[in-house]
């Protein structure tokens, strides 16, 4: 086999045999140019408890997503249809993870995509010009560089448009015609100029409420989508078992040979769980802090550790590491969280550190390193 | 799932066969689907006799409930008053519901042997044995839910279930029901339908072990049941058994075995300890969402999904298709109340949510859309932008929409408990919206119209009962008498099932509201403790209008004013006392109370007592310079005018004692000052004295200021001696002694209109030299002194929000 040798593939590359398997073995009806049914897009993402047989080979249908099983169906459902597919939420919820399962099911590539800044401009969001050939050929098909929305029209596949809600609101808008009537037009092209969407196209954005939200989004944009919220995980449990599967995936295409500590993984899980809820298990009220408190920053926190642990330390995993990695952390905003994360360290993991002993005990004597 | 539920064995286990003697029919509460394949079942096996289950001492509410007039939802209403004590120690009351819909395929038994001329019976134990032989804490013992009578929590708790929710990817139990017996079930045959609904039923026996059922009662009442079954069954050779499918297995087992037990006795229970009567109900009351944990959800939905299902299968035939159009139907309703409500939303909206259910409903291998496909697609479609409060409403109407809004009535001749009737009766009488659940709003003249004045009192009675039915949120509080110059008092009324339920609580102490109100009256008179408790409940008796009919509370009242040696309460007492005097003219009920005697013996009490209250504690100021006020307004009456004396005498005892609160002494000395100006000399030489005296003494003077001031502010403005001897007083404090004082001294001050305490100022700046306009102009305050009080003010307001005082 091949070696992957870039940091982060592609869903399609990571998961390929998974699709191949499924787009193999689907008996359900395809919309037009969709690589699977929706129903094994369901599946694709949600996880199967048989294996499929493909070549000879069992393939495990992991799941993917942990979360909300209906708002998964639900996007499916929506991407189908006539509206885009807007994924709402606070950072590190899984947004961005979800829109590239759904494209690289749908379409067969999450690449198509958009990343949406306050400089993003018109041009990006719908074509520019090669000005060398402009020059040379004048505007021809030829001397147009297709972009990421003009790809997916030309080609029914699905365009990926992340942070939509960072790009000015009137750049936004210029998705409007191409939402409604599925047609974009290049003037310059003259009778030419007319591109019509291929079944298939749709759109799925992503937008971050912490950033600037969705309220400086116009009606008639908005009046264009379906609107997806993706909650934070609301379950410790899950919530470690997400920390666990994404570290394992990390470490894996790190080839980082270190097995993933539960107790760890469950220590992170419940803190930003509390920190985030402002309430522990015991009861406690916490004060929340304003940074960023999601699985995908616990993570990252436990990667981090993970990989100080590998290359400089003894491939077991220090608490006191961790700490100041949590540290670094939720230092982002204001200097006010990190005396949050000192007062729920004095009373919460205090506490726990008293009842529970062992590796919480350890977690309240490395509060030191909360600075 | 499907290989599961197919129940190919199941006919060996419970055979579901139209030519035996006893038929069961296994059902869940609410459901349309069993309601459908039930009235299917009657068809086909024609039925002597439907016997269902539900406590049999109801057998005589069944006229009323196959009554045309009248209409679901309504409901039985069981009590028990345990006064043997068999159900507990405690001797508790207890209650419960048995709500019936349209869709419940208990009513619909019903109402078809009604239609054919068939007997139909409940066969259950009657609701206080089921008390009887339930555990504590087990079943309707439960406390934690309201409690209702069908027992469907036991189809959906067991083991099994969480199982097959897992394995087959749905969310809860009531998805899974939806999906397989709901929906799934209009695509079944009867018989298909009986076998899959007795598979899944037994399972969840099986499931739950047996201790659990035998605390919970369901064996007892399983074995009093197949009793009824066996002896209809000598009578008819076809009967039909229409009881909740988890007790199917175990009546079926008995009656088959037939075994010969002995006849389970019941116990000798007097009458009056056992209610039932039949109510109007609403569809809000019997949704799962609001209490109960066995009903079923959104009982609005499925009600047109019977609706529609009954129309079609007129129409058409054949009842498929009913889900996809009543999602259609409550999609269109609440886009439609979004539009009235913001205006944002299009038709497109609503045909992209229904093109979304039915692509769930495809992707979710169910047959047609169904409550949790409307729910996601309004959602999906309906929601713009990030879901929460502010863009949640949509998801608030269908919310709305799926529980439903309709009330059932119940028909003429009804046993209606009269107290309910009387209710009714009234509520016709004033044009009162008794026929929907939501809140009205009326506004009375109480004073200007008589009709307005019975309303109120209406209001008010009901209000007495607690029956939650009428709630005042605007108008003149003789109580606390807050807001006495309103002419007006505002109402907002709102039926529900509960305003019934304690009305019929209540039937036991009177057929008319105004018998009831006074029996109610009567009893907490006589637990009444002190005449401050006694007089509120006059002034409660006449705000119900019920002022002609105290003579026995009025005893009671006038032996609590001998009885009560309490200052504060006969304090109040007299409070509420003189405010019934004061406005008996006014509302036109003159003389009924005779008031005027007892008011002069409290009168005369509390002055007997007032001397002996000099050494007062610094809380109890308020109160009593409050009382020594109403003494002094009220001996100004005329008719009062003789009790003078003896109140000016109890003062100048009062101030005898060396003792005495320096704010009562002011208070007094106030309203001596009142009765004869030349005490002001007298208050002069006090004050002095409180200036001239010890340092602790000098600290009081404030307290004293406070009394005096609330009775007599006109001293100061009368001359320029108090000025200055309070001017002395601030010369004589330190910086530190001041800011002690400052609280006292600004409430003290605070008994003067504005313009008063201009002229106050004015004159306080005279003896300093300057004028008062002077006063006005300050210093100029640098801005960053006035950025240090904002940071300080926040700094306040969040160590307050940390002590939890936040607001």
């Amino acid at each position: 086999m091949e070696e992957i040798k870039q940091i982060k593939p592609p869903v399609e590359v990571r998961c390929g045999k998974e699709l191949k398997a499924l787009a193999a073995c689907d008996t359900g009806r395809r919309p037009e140019n969709w690589k699977l049914s929706p129903k094994a897009v369901r599946t694709f993402i949600l996880g199967s408890r048989e294996p499929l047989v493909y070549e000879g080979e069992e393939i495990h249908i992991e799941k993917k997503y942990l979360g909300n099983d209906a708002l998964v169906e639900r996007c499916i459902v929506t991407l189908a249809g006539n509206r885009g597919l807007m994924l709402v939420g606070e950072p590190g919820t899984a947004k961005t993870m979800l829109s590239e399962l759904l494209s690289a099911a749908i379409s067969g590539t999450s690449t198509n995509t958009i990343q949406g800044t306050a400089g993003t401009t018109e041009d990006m969001i719908k074509y520019t010009w090669n000005y060398a050939l402009l020059l040379a050929k004048g505007p021809v098909r030829e001397a147009l560089v297709p972009s990421p929305l003009y790809i997916g029209m030309d080609r029914g596949i699905i365009t990926r448009f992340e942070e939509i809600t960072r790009t000015p609101a009137e750049i936004q808008d210029s998705l409007i015609s191409v939402l409604s009537d599925k047609v974009l037009n290049v003037p310059e092209l003259g009778d030419e100029g007319l591109l019509f969407a291929r079944p298939g196209f749709n759109v799925i954005g992503t937008a971050n409420t912490r950033d600037k939200g969705v309220n400086e989004m116009s009606s008639a944009l908005k009046r264009r989508f379906n609107f997806e919220t993706v909650m934070p995980v609301r379950d410790v449990a899950l919530e470690k078992q997400i920390i666990i599967s994404e570290v394992s995936q990390l470490a894996a295409d790190s080839h980082i040979d270190m097995p993933v500590d539960e107790d760890v993984a469950e220590l992170l899980a419940s803190t930003y769980h509390e920190l985030r809820e402002g309430i522990s298990s015991y009861g406690h009220r916490i004060d929340t802090p304003a940074a960023v408190m999601s699985t995908a920053e616990a993570v990252s926190v436990y990667y981090q550790t993970m990989m100080t642990a590998y290359y400089y330390g003894d491939s077991a995993m220090d608490v006191g590491c961790l700490v100041q990695n949590l540290t670094g952390a939720v230092r982002k905003e204001t200097k006010d969280d990190l005396e949050k994360v000192k007062s729920y360290f004095n009373t919460v993991i205090r506490d726990k550190g008293s009842r529970e002993g062992g590796i919480w005990k350890e977690y309240y004597e490395a509060r030191k390193y909360l600075r | 799932m499907e290989g599961i539920l197919r129940g190919e064995e199941i006919s060996a286990v419970i055979p579901f066969d139209y030519g035996q003697r006893i038929l069961f029919f296994p059902v869940r509460h609410h459901s349309p689907a069993c309601s459908f394949h039930l009235k299917k079942a009657i068809e086909s096996y024609a039925p002597q006799c439907i016997l269902v289950e539900g406590p049999e001492n109801a057998n005589g509410l069944i006229p009323v409930f196959v009554n045309k007039d009248t209409k679901a939802p309504f409901a039985v209403y069981y009590s028990y008053k345990d006064s043997l004590g068999l159900v507990g120690e405690e001797k508790e009351e207890y209650k419960c519901y048995y709500p019936f819909l349209d869709c419940s395929p208990e009513l619909v038994a019903l109402r078809t042997a009604e239609a054919l001329k068939i007997p139909a019976a409940f066969i259950d134990l009657p609701y206080s044995e089921i008390l009887i032989h339930t555990s504590d804490g087990h079943g309707m013992l439960k406390k934690e839910e309201k409690n209702n009578y069908n027992d469907d929590y036991l189809l959906s708790r067991s083991r099994y279930l969480t199982m097959l929710c897992e394995k087959t990817g749905l969310r809860d139990f009531d998805e899974f029901w939806e999906k397989y017996f709901e929906i799934g079930g209009l695509y079944k045959t009867t018989e298909e339908f009986v076998r899959q609904m007795l598979v899944y039923c037994c399972l969840s026996r099986e499931n739950s072990p047996k201790e659990e059922l035998e605390a919970e009662g369901c064996l007892v009442r399983e074995q009093y049941m197949s009793e009824r079954i066996l002896k209809a069954a000598q009578k008819y050779e076809r009967v039909l058994v229409v009881t909740g499918g988890f007790h199917t297995q175990g009546l079926y087992e008995r009656t088959a075995a037939a075994q010969k037990e002995d006849p389970l006795p019941l116990h000798k229970l007097d009458e009056k300890d056992q209610g039932i009567y039949p109510m109007a109900y609403s569809m809000e009351a019997a949704d799962a969402l609001n209490g109960y944990a066995s009903g079923m959800q959104a009982p609005g939905f499925y009600h047109s999904v019977w609706r529609l299902c009954t129309e079609r299968e007129v129409s058409a035939g054949s009842v498929r298709g009913a889900y996809e159009e009543a999602v259609l139907e409550l999609l269109v309703a609440t886009g439609k109340k979004v539009r009235r409500k913001n205006g944002s939303l299009s038709s497109y909206d609503e045909i992209i949510a229904l093109s979304m259910a039915k692509g769930l409903a495809a992707l979710r291998d169910k047959r047609e859309p169904g409550l949790y496909e409307l729910k996601d697609s309004v959602l999906s479609a309906f929601v713009k932008g990030e879901c929460n409060a502010s863009t949640g409403e949509p998801l608030a109407f269908l919310q709305e929409a799926v529980t439903g809004d309709t009330v059932g009535q119940l028909c003429a001749g009804a046993q209606v408990p009269p107290l309910v009737q009387d209710f009714e009766r009234q509520c016709r009488t004033f044009g009162l919206k008794i026929h929907t659940a939501l809140e009205q709003e009326t506004v009375l003249e109480i004073f200007a119209s008589d009709r307005h004045r019975r309303m109120s009192e209406f209001f008010y009675q009901m209000q007495f009962l607690d029956t939650g039915f009428a709630k005042k949120v605007r108008g003149p509080d003789l109580l606390t008498k807050k807001d006495r110059s309103l002419i007006r008092e505002t109402w907002k009324y709102k039926w529900s099932s509960q305003v019934v339920v304690v009305l019929i609580d209540r039937s036991v102490s009177g057929g008319v509201l105004p018998e009831a109100c006074m029996n109610l009256l009567g009893r907490r008179m006589e637990e009444a403790q002190g005449l401050e408790e006694a007089a509120g409940l006059l002034v409660s008796c006449f705000l119900m209008g019920l002022e002609d009919r105290t003579g026995r509370l009025m005893d009671k009242v006038a032996q609590l004013v001998t009885q009560d040696g309490d200052f504060f309460s006969l304090v109040y007492g007299f409070g509420h006392l003189n405010t019934l005097l004061e406005l008996e003219d006014l509302y036109k009920e003159t003389g009924h109370l005779k008031l005027e005697t007892m008011t002069r013996d409290v009168f005369r009490k509390i002055v007997q007592l007032l001397p002996a209250m000099a050494a007062i504690k610094d809380e109890q100021q308020t109160d009593c310079m409050k009382a020594c006020t109403a003494l002094y307004q009220t001996a100004g009456r005329k008719s009062f005018r003789s009790e003078q004396g003896i109140l000016i005498a109890a003062f100048e005892q009062l101030l005898e004692d060396p003792q005495i609160h320096p704010g009562l002494e002011g208070t007094v000395l106030g309203l001596l000052y009142g009765y004869d100006a030349s005490w002001q000399k007298q208050v002069e030489h006090v004050f002095s004295g409180y200036i001239r005296g010890t340092r602790e003494k000098l600290m009081e003077a404030a307290k004293f200021l406070r009394g005096l001031f609330y009775t007599a502010r006109d001293l100061v403005l009368v001359g320029d001696s108090f000025v200055k001897m309070t001017d002395e007083l601030l010369k004589l404090l330190d910086t530190e002694e001041f800011m002690a004082m400052l609280p006292e001294l600004r409430m003290a001050f605070g008994y003067f209109t504005p313009m008063e305490t201009d002229r106050i100022a004015a004159k306080a700046a005279g003896l300093h030299g300057s004028t008062g306009k002077d006063l006005m102009k300050g210093p100029e305050i640098p801005p960053a002194l006035y950025e240090y009080g904002e940071r300080l003010d926040r700094w306040a307001a969040s160590k307050l929000k940390e002590q939890g005082y936040a607001g």
